[in-house]
């Protein structure tokens, strides 16, 4: 009898154990938010992403600049579509001033293929820093780290400006074989509203969801 | 949708993953939007053209923009832990960064002669690796 408790004991420990371990391997999907999925092109790999449920619409395209391939950078945004839609191109562009919200994805169009894209790299992250800082357009750097998402080491950071314009962005870079890859959340509005107001700390949570798989 | 933008006052050749051998060697202007570019950095047409035609040299020299991941440092070897060209002010920043500064700023920046330093290469290093190092001989041929 007591060898016969002590077995069922056993088996509902395991059974308890094997549930926490799957619990850990599926994130809680963010609040309003839906679950994507984006070929890159080339085959270059397969990102599966949360995204806000108000960006209802996508787009891809090749922002073409001034030296070829290498200049040139793939595109891919998700955003509500009752806000204007641009595809931005050229060596200079016009930024928009107010009336965005949106996800956009990116990585040049030339990609050479590399190994030894896993490792945490605190040399890339300084540098996007001080790349970001050298742009005076950008607002101020409000925070900044060095995260694992599902075995991928990103940097993330994070920029705010709160004037008659609330300007808000969350950058995210990752690599696929040595090439950089960016995810940038950005929200320029007048509105202090709970989408304003969340912008960041929601983009966060949602740059958790990221999975880049079956790529080469 | 719309296209937005859509600014060249140059156009160049970068080689980088080109098998073409003659690739890396052009650079074509546009007087158009040099203008604009003129206009938009307090400069003449002239500071405007020589300026990009610079940007448009270091391109040939398998130069990045400013402040990006280049992967090939100033002797065109692969750089396994990454190698990035120097952030802006300087020769290879992209066009928005110029918008509302002065052109100056950018040709006299310090950076565009600064050896390689903290996972930074040298741009006066690539220009030299993919030019050469000669006096600068101003006389056009004649014939």
């Amino acid at each position: 009898m007591n060898r016969l408790f002590i077995i069922i004991l056993l088996v509902v420990f395991f059974i308890s154990c094997n549930d926490v371990a799957e619990k850990r391997d599926t994130p809680q999907l963010p609040r309003n938010s839906k679950t994507v999925e984006l070929r890159l092109i080339d085959s270059l790999g397969q990102v599966n992403l949360s995204v806000p449920l108000r960006y209802d619409t996508s787009f891809s395209w090749v922002h073409y600049s001034d030296c070829g391939k290498p200049c040139n950078e793939q595109e891919y945004r998700f955003q509500p579509k009752n806000l204007p839609l641009i595809k931005e191109s050229g060596w200079m562009w016009t930024e928009p001033k107010d009336s965005v919200d949106r996800l956009t994805i990116s990585h040049s169009m030339d990609y050479p293929l590399h190994d030894g894209d896993t490792a945490k790299n605190i040399v890339r992250h300084a540098h996007l820093k001080e790349q970001l800082i050298s742009n005076p357009q950008n607002p101020p750097i409000i925070f900044d780290t060095i995260q694992k998402i599902n075995d991928r080491y990103f940097s993330i950071i994070a920029m705010q400006k709160s004037d008659s314009i609330r300007i808000k962005k969350v950058l995210a870079v990752t690599t696929i074989k040595s090439n950089e890859i960016k995810f940038i959340y950005e929200l320029l509005t007048r509105k202090n509203d709970s989408i304003s107001k969340n912008f960041i700390k929601n983009s966060i949570d949602l740059i958790k969801t990221i999975r880049i798989n079956k790529g080469i | 949708l719309r296209q937005q933008g859509g600014v060249n006052p140059e156009q160049s050749q970068n080689p980088r993953g080109s098998n073409v051998a003659s690739d890396g060697n052009v650079i074509a202007i546009a007087t158009g939007a040099t203008k604009t570019l003129a206009s938009d950095t307090k400069s003449t047409f002239e500071e405007g053209a020589a300026f990009v035609l610079n940007h448009g040299a270091g391109h040939n020299a398998d130069l990045n923009h400013a402040g990006e991941s280049n992967g090939y440092d100033g002797n065109g070897k692969y750089q396994p832990g990454g190698v990035y060209v120097p952030q802006s002010p300087n020769v290879m920043s992209s066009g928005n960064a110029l918008k509302g500064n002065s052109l100056q700023s950018f040709i006299t920046s310090p950076t565009n002669q600064q050896p390689a330093h903290d996972g930074y290469l040298s741009i006066k290093q690539a220009y030299i690796h993919r030019f050469g190092n000669d006096t600068p001989n101003a006389t056009l041929p004649t014939q």
